[in-house]
């Protein structure tokens, strides 16, 4: 932004710039810094007022406009030439003409128009598809009645961050009624239903009943849940979105009435969301709302005991403000409430704060919000990088096309056209191709944005992406190809109508061309491509590299030759009871199938994060001293770590007896767990406990290796094994050969148990773990993607460049050479200037590709910021690229027959 | 046609009538006019850093407004009114009166604050 409006106060007269230049950029920066405070809205908003405006001065002093005297014909201003005084002056017709000739030109030189907007769309489309993500995330408002009056209150976590809030904590402030009109809790979860297809897994949230009237989002249909819906035991509803209630439910009308299978659990439709309405979480779309006397039923009388416990924090809680109270007063009520917690339930609630935020201060949530704009700024920077590389290359581009039209240009100033009209010219030609650039570019967007909205391309959250290209995308899209249009048509014109119209008539096209001044610029657009280029090649090779890394990382397992299938009895009307023998049936059925070498069972698959429970370890305390850890889990059977070919490294591995309970609560832990709590690997014997079930203590019968829990990027994770397992668990078959031969099998052996048993995964372990490097893949294909592109651009710049400097010299080559210069020396001197170029540009780039690296250290595996092998490669390829960029041309010249040269031009 | 320097009449440009009116009080510099501009149309007219520059410095050539020396920052340069600039404002304001009197006579203003 600063370079824009820089760039903006350039196209000012100079006498503007020295007088009021400075004190104009600082009160810019003044009063930016001030929108920037109030949010990322209003310094859109802002930075796109002071840039028309700053823009629309520049056109007025150069017309020589006056604000003083409106009506006053400015002095400066030329009358247009070729129009009589009499005829009456229409502009539109004039911008009309201008555009058909600009077309006529184009259609003259179809493949440089052609490339030109492919380049074009493409730099246009990612930036949109970028603002859409971010628009969506971070700036589209949510659909709420009187927003303003909307509060999030948030319950630390253990960490003590603001975080979420346990069912009775929200009951202690839904009691605070003299300062909430109202107040309403939902939790983020995910459901299967049952469709004629197969059961579909969805994000939702379990809602109160008085969520959508809090909220003041209406329903489309239907009355909406009572408020017996709040109570365990009762009856089980569900509010559908408008979106689901299309796609699932052909947008049945009665739909109102109907009960569906959710979770295997039958739930009763109350009503369908307004249009656009999909859940809290901004950006992302939430199909179903159910009902809290749907916990029970749909996810177990665990999950429905939540709303009794005060350790689990699952809700997140808007209130209503009511009229006249402020932010302030609830604070400080909320205040009163934690220390009065902390008083009844020291264990659980001492030093845990409850804040509470107002209107629009929360985005997602506030431990994700600094994070989600950290990622959205970084994908947004290599997005403008690319965009900034497209316009300095079609800059370069126009200049030479430009130049070409030397002869035609002197001819018509010569002749008394003005400077605006030859400027006009070539702005018309660049703003012409800058909106075709911008429509393809709407259109890689609208295919770009449906392909991360329909899920085809995974991403880290438990929600789907609502992306739309709405007024506001559509806006930005609209003034970005302006801008760009502007950015690389006003140089060039600027330049070519700087010269010196009677030599250039005189035929030294030198005159346009190897002024020191169209040097320096057109210098500083190759350096400047070559730096943006070098910080996108940064990142691709840091994001190649480290998947790379990702497939050769130990994954603690042996993923080859395993067959897995996901099933859930639920569906089929078992309940948890059931599932036990069900399951060892299934175990024995594939067992003995032929080409199978050993089977088990897992809730979880390493790879896929699953559950976690509150522990208490005996000889362990955690640091805030309340004595208990969350560790992950997971449920197996016996034979799960010879299955996975995971090793055991002390004690055992589960047996039968273990699965019949004869040796009492027996677990087996990883060894991070080991050596974080007991700060040892052989723990053999030690006991630990849950908190939610007190009395029991479980006995650790065995230490296995660690296996990557929930991605390939963490470091060894603590997590414990159990014995057992739910209603839906998944089975592995270890199998003597390719693992996709032994699926049909999988799947009629668990068919010929039950017939309505559902199929819900089927594949190989491997493939699972592809599944779960494919964000990796996308991220670095995409970055790639971008790396390519633009290193092409950046030598195709420096080649026209430098096949541009030689062509013009090409006559002073000739004389030299007569002289007894080598050609050699005389390439040399071009090329050395090119080289200087690469290695400025290319410094600067690297130091601008460290700087921004650790924004996305995150997701890297095995390689951290900018190290020497990737700053090698990335300058390798670069140098590699213009070398051959610049070669091409040199040698040209230094095949020149002097004679050739001299008569040249 | 007449050329030379014309004297600036009424009907004025909103930024430079609100400009004015801001110097009126005190000697400011160019940050400070556009927050007094905003501050007294209560956020309804913020002016944007081209326009005020632009209008300060023709408003500077046409000596409505005069330097009046620098703030501690350099970069901030303080204006002030002239007498011209003074007799303008006067003039404007005289205008805008009259109009607003119209308007009064005429009972548009009543029913709202």
């Amino acid at each position: 932004m600063v370079l824009l409006l820089r760039a903006a106060l350039r196209l000012c007269p100079r006498e503007f710039r020295r007088e009021c230049g400075p004190a104009l950029v600082e009160t810019w920066q003044v009063q930016r810094a001030r929108a920037r405070r109030r949010g990322m809205r209003d310094l859109l908003r802002y930075d796109l007022r002071a840039l028309t405006d700053m823009i629309a001065t520049a056109t007025a002093l150069r017309a020589g406009r006056s604000l003083l005297h409106p009506e006053e014909p400015a002095p400066r201003s030329r009358r247009v030439p070729g129009r009589s005084p009499h005829e009456p002056y229409r502009p539109m017709q004039n911008l009309l003409t201008e555009l058909r000739h600009a077309l006529r030109r184009l259609f003259a030189s179809p493949v440089f128009a052609a490339a030109t907007v492919l380049v074009l769309a493409v730099g246009i489309g990612v930036n949109t598809t970028m603002f859409s993500l971010v628009s969506a995330l971070l700036l589209r408002p949510q659909p709420f009645a009187e927003p303003e009056r909307l509060v999030d209150v948030y319950q630390d976590s253990d960490e003590g961050e603001p975080s979420s809030s346990s069912f009775p904590a929200y009951r202690d402030m839904a009691a605070h009624t003299d300062l909430f009109e109202g107040t309403a809790a939902a939790m983020f979860w995910t459901a299967s239903l049952l469709g004629e297809d197969g059961a579909v897994t969805m994000p939702v949230e379990y809602v109160t009943s008085n969520y959508f009237e809090l909220l003041g989002v209406p329903l489309l249909l239907g009355p909406g849940p009572g408020s017996e819906a709040d109570l365990v035991g009762g009856p089980p509803v569900v509010v559908l979105s408008a979106a689901a209630w299309r796609s699932r439910f052909e947008g049945d009308p009665e739909v109102v009435g109907r009960t569906i299978r959710i979770n295997g659990a039958s739930v009763t439709v109350v009503g369908v969301a307004a249009p656009g309405y999909g859940g809290l979480m901004p950006g992302m779309h939430r199909e179903l709302f159910l009902s809290l006397s749907c916990l029970g039923p749909t996810i177990g009388d665990y999950a429905a005991g939540t709303l009794e416990r005060r350790d689990d924090h699952w809700f997140m809680v808007k209130g209503r403000l009511a009229d006249g109270v402020e932010v302030a007063q609830a604070q400080a009520a909320m205040d009163a409430l934690a220390a009065r917690l902390a008083r009844e339930y020291p264990d659980l609630n001492d030093g845990r704060d409850i804040t509470v935020f107002g209107a629009g201060e929360i985005r997602v949530h506030p431990t994700a919000d600094g994070e989600l704009r950290g990622a959205s700024t970084a994908l947004a920077m290599v997005a403008g990088l690319l965009l900034l590389l497209v316009c300095s290359n079609l800059a370069n581009l126009m200049l030479v096309r430009a130049t070409t039209r030397g002869h035609e240009v002197s001819l018509r100033l010569a002749l008394g056209a003005s400077r605006g009209q030859i400027v006009s010219h070539v702005v018309s030609e660049s703003l012409l191709l800058a909106a075709a650039g911008g429509l393809g570019g709407m259109l890689l967007a609208w295919y770009l944005t449906g392909l991360l909205g329909s899920g085809a391309i995974p991403l880290p959250l438990p929600a789907t992406l609502d992306l739309r290209l709405d007024t506001s995308v559509l806006t930005f899209t609209a003034v970005l190809s302006v801008l760009v249009g502007l950015a690389f048509g006003l140089l060039p014109a600027w330049r070519l109508t700087r010269s010196d119209a009677m030599s250039v008539l005189r035929g030294e096209a030198a005159a346009l061309s190897s002024g020191r001044r169209t040097r320096w610029l057109r210098n500083g657009l190759v350096a400047t491509q070559v730096a943006a280029s070098c910080v996108i090649l940064v990142l691709a090779t840091l994001f190649a590299r480290s998947l790379a890394n990702a497939g050769n990382v130990d994954l603690g397992f042996g993923a080859a030759e395993v067959a897995v299938l996901r099933t859930d009895v639920a569906h089929a009307g078992y309940d948890a009871s059931e599932a036990g023998p069900i399951y060892d049936r299934l175990r024995e059925r594939v067992a003995a199938l032929p080409g199978i070498d050993s089977v088990a069972l897992a809730g979880q698959l390493p790879l896929a994060g699953g559950g976690s429970s509150t522990l208490s370890i005996e000889g362990y305390q955690s640091e805030r001293g309340t004595g208990f850890v969350e560790v992950d889990r997971s449920t197996v059977s016996p034979g799960y770590f010879a299955t996975m070919r995971i090793p055991v490294l002390h004690g055992r591995e589960f047996d039968e007896a273990d699965a019949a309970g004869d040796n009492g609560p027996v677990a087996m832990v990883s060894r991070a767990m080991a050596r974080a709590y007991w700060g040892r690997d052989d723990v053999v014997g030690e006991r630990f406990g849950f908190q939610s079930s007190p009395d029991t203590r479980v006995e650790v019968v065995g230490v296995a290796a660690d296996v990557k829990v929930d991605s390939v990027a963490e470091e060894p994770t603590p997590l414990f094994y159990l014995v057992g397992g739910g209603a839906a668990r998944y089975l592995l078959a270890r199998t003597g050969g390719p693992a996709t031969a032994a699926l049909p099998d999988l799947r009629a052996a668990l068919t010929g148990i039950d017939a309505t048993l559902p199929t819900l995964q089927l594949t190989t372990l491997e493939a699972h773990v592809q599944d779960s490097l494919s964000l990796r893949r996308v991220g670095t294909l995409a970055l790639g993607g971008f790396g390519g592109l633009g290193l092409l651009l950046a030598g195709l710049g420096l080649y026209a460049v430098v096949a541009y400097a030689v062509q013009q010299r090409t006559r002073e080559i000739g004389i030299r050479m007569v002289l007894g210069a080598s050609a050699r020396e005389l390439v040399g001197a071009v090329v050395r200037e090119m080289v200087l170029i690469i290695l400025v540009a290319g410094a600067v780039g690297l130091a601008i590709g460290r700087a921004i690296a650790p924004l996305f250290a995150d997701g890297l595996v095995g390689v951290s910021g900018l190290d020497l092998t990737t700053a090698l490669l990335a300058a390798g390829m670069l140098l590699l690229t213009a070398m051959l960029a610049g070669w091409l041309p040199a040698r040209r010249a230094t095949r020149l027959d002097p004679v050739e040269a001299l008569r040249a031009e | 046609m007449t050329y030379g320097k014309p004297n600036t009449e009424p009907p004025l440009k909103p930024a430079v009538f609100h400009i004015l009116l801001a110097l009126s009080e005190r000697p400011l510099h160019g940050l400070g006019i556009a927050d007094a501009v905003e501050a007294e149309t209560g956020g309804e007219m913020r002016l944007p850093p081209g326009t005020l520059y632009r209008a300060l410095k023709e408003m500077s050539d046409e000596d409505l407004v005069r330097p009046a020396g620098a703030d501690a920052d350099p970069r901030r340069k303080v204006y002030a009114l002239t007498a011209a600039g003074g007799e303008l404002l006067e003039r404007e304001a005289r205008r805008l009166a009259r109009l607003v009197e119209v308007a009064r006579s005429r009972n548009v203003l009543t029913g709202r604050a």
